[in-house]
């Protein structure tokens, strides 16, 4: 059996409502079988009266937990460019026959995080502008309307909203702790630096890099922004309900 | 479904060279011990085939296409033994690809002129079609309802029996197909054929069954293969009673055999939606009708021209109608669904006409050509998706058999 994978585009990525075209297969095209995801997107804008049999089907049919954490980290590293900020795009869906052919949420196109512009707000400038407001971060995307139904009915759920702040926690101790960013990022950097800039770098008819400091002073913004951002999120975490 | 095993060149030269020599000299092959009538008898065959798919957009050999452009179908060898009451016989097929090294391997006991007991490893009782042996099928490939929807072979124990025209055989096995991945649990199954006047033959089978799924395991349902071997469904998730039922009809006048053969497969899916709540059974269904003739033998045919060297041989010529289709027990809706857990089967069904025949050389070398037109009723399932019409495939087999 074949495995199901799916590239979602336009509005009906957002899962108010089911649209085949919305959800083009990147597998399987033929089959022109979209039921799984019709079936999850009418279990999600379900009633929510009894939410124990809400939760139950809706993680019948989507891997919940897995999309949270995602969400967590989306949040965290500023990531605007994702369901529930720019546009509801850069999501795969994966059907999986093997995990009672629940679907799996598959993100990608990160390269608009660590901006100020992000799911959650605290603007601070496109670019790793550095200044994250510690004020304002909306962690738990209270702000964020029910058009977009995974992030809303989701974390009015008393029992996803704290899955999800355990997802935060973790991260924030884990793979967002400023220490071991800031140590990846000076490694990458240093690994990237001579075909960048220098003798051997990047030509400059071809870079977006108009000059040496530009890139050296990136790497510093990207850390100021990482401080700054896991500084804000923890605040944001204390002082959320 | 199992990994295929590809084509062996070293198993097929060994082959053949056994073929041959053994073909010539066949009473070496034989043990025999008169006094306490003690027989001990070796015998093999290989098929080679060649096969084409004109106009097909897929890869024979891989993905939905099990068959292969060129490849050793079957390398099989065995020893049958026989001692006063007792008997029993061992084969291996190193290329066979249904995922079983062991074919056979059973003893079986005469306990009255009219009753045997068989145990060990050998075939589920089943339809007609698997009942006979793959070294005298008047087409490349046994019936899709067989191939699709048939038992296996499988470890138990079975009766059998004969009441007057009745024959019947009964067992206890603990599978319907060992090395599957549609493997049921404990079955039991039977099988009755009536012997009519006239050269008739009515038969029928039944198998029951326990299946269990496993959610991070395939698929344990029966995938539907045409034809040609090309997978037009795959299997769904099953759980709870397995039931098979079958009846068929061979009629033998002279030259002339005629056989058909149905058979249903109902498929329990008992907790396999996503809610954990039954879902309607499947429901396979297959039928086929086979007409051979075997044309006279010219033995006086004179001159070198080819059709009298053919016509010296004996030469039968077929054609085969096959049906096999997927569904499940309910109507149908507006959310049919080839998903493994789909709430509603999507039905799909293919038809086959397949027009074949089988020439022997001499009494070990033996050729077959095939020719096979396939319809699928779902576009959607077809090798080339929404490419209504016919697919043909062509084939051709050489068999070299021992004794």
């Amino acid at each position: 059996m074949s495995a199901f994978l799916r590239h979602r585009v336009g509005t009906g990525g957002r899962w108010t409502q089911f649209f085949p075209l919305s959800f083009p297969k990147k597998t399987n095209p033929e089959d022109e079988d979209w039921t799984d995801v019709a079936g999850a997107i009418d279990v999600l804008n379900e009633s929510r009266t009894n939410p124990a049999a809400w939760r139950a089907r809706l993680e019948a049919r989507f891997e919940v937990n897995g999309f949270l954490r995602w969400l967590a980290l989306n949040t965290i590293i500023g990531n605007f460019d994702a369901y529930g900020g720019l546009s509801a795009h850069n999501y795969y869906l994966y059907g999986s026959p093997r995990h009672r052919d629940r679907l799996f949420w598959m993100a990608w196109d990160h390269d608009l995080a660590f901006s100020g512009n992000t799911l959650g707000g605290a603007n601070a400038g496109p670019g790793g502008g550095g200044n994250t407001a510690a004020a304002g971060l909306d962690l738990f995307l209270d702000s964020t309307a029910a058009n977009w139904p995974l992030i809303r009915f989701l974390l009015d759920d008393p029992a996803y909203r704290t899955v999800y702040r355990t997802h935060v926690t973790n991260l924030l101790g884990s793979v967002f702790e400023p220490g071991k960013v800031v140590s990846r990022l000076r490694a990458e950097s240093a690994l990237i630096a001579p075909f960048v800039i220098g003798a051997e770098g990047e030509q400059a008819e071809h870079t977006f890099v108009t000059n040496p400091a530009q890139f050296t002073t990136g790497l510093t913004s990207l850390e100021t922004y990482v401080r700054s951002r896991h500084t804000a999120a923890v605040t944001a975490l204390a002082v959320a309900r | 479904m199992s990994p295929r095993r590809r084509f062996c060149p070293s198993v097929l030269l060994a082959l053949t060279l056994a073929a041959l020599v053994g073909g010539g000299t066949r009473t070496e092959a034989q043990v025999t011990q008169t006094g306490d009538a003690f027989t001990l008898a070796a015998a093999g065959y290989l098929q080679f085939d060649l096969r084409a798919f004109p106009g097909w957009d897929v890869t024979p050999g891989e993905g939905r296409v099990s068959r292969d452009t060129v490849e050793v179908r079957r390398a099989r060898i065995g020893v049958e033994g026989r001692w006063r009451r007792a008997s029993f016989e061992v084969s291996l097929d190193a290329q066979d690809t249904d995922g079983k090294f062991v074919k056979d391997a059973y003893l079986q006991l005469r306990l009255s002129p009219r009753l045997q007991m068989r145990a060990g490893q050998f075939k589920v009782p089943g339809t007609r079609d698997y009942d006979g042996s793959a070294r005298n099928l008047e087409l490349l490939e046994r019936t899709p309802l067989t191939t699709s929807l048939g038992v296996g072979r499988d470890i138990g124990a079975r009766i059998d029996a004969r009441l007057g025209r009745v024959r019947y055989d009964i067992g206890l096995f603990a599978g319907d197909g060992v090395g599957r991945d549609d493997r049921a649990g404990i079955t039991l199954a039977g099988r009755v054929v009536i012997d009519l006047p006239s050269s008739l033959e009515l038969g029928g089978s039944v198998s029951r069954a326990k299946t269990k799924s496993t959610d991070t395991d395939p698929a344990n349902g029966s995938s539907f293969l045409s034809t040609s071997g090309y997978r037009f469904a795959d299997g769904v998730y099953v759980q709870g009673m397995r039931l098979r039922t079958g009846v068929d009809l061979e009629w033998a006048p002279g030259r002339w055999r005629l056989i058909a053969e149905a058979l249903r497969l109902h498929d329990d899916r008992r907790e396999q939606g996503l809610d954990r709540e039954d879902l309607p059974a499947a429901l396979g269904t297959g039928f086929s009708l086979t007409v051979v003739r075997r044309l006279r033998t010219r033995r006086d045919a004179s001159g070198n021209s080819v059709v009298n060297a053919l016509l010296r041989r004996p030469v039968d010529l077929a054609a085969r109608y096959d049906y096999l289709s997927v569904d499940d027990v309910n109507g149908a809706t507006v959310l049919d669904s080839v998903r493994p857990r789909a709430i509603d089967i999507r039905a799909r069904a293919t038809h086959a006409l397949t027009l074949g025949s089988t020439w022997s050389a001499n009494r070990w070398l033996k050729v077959l050509g095939n020719a096979s037109l396939e319809h699928f009723t779902d576009a959607r399932s077809a090798p080339e998706a929404n490419r209504t019409g016919a697919y043909l495939t062509l084939g051709a087999r050489l068999q070299v058999e021992w004794p």
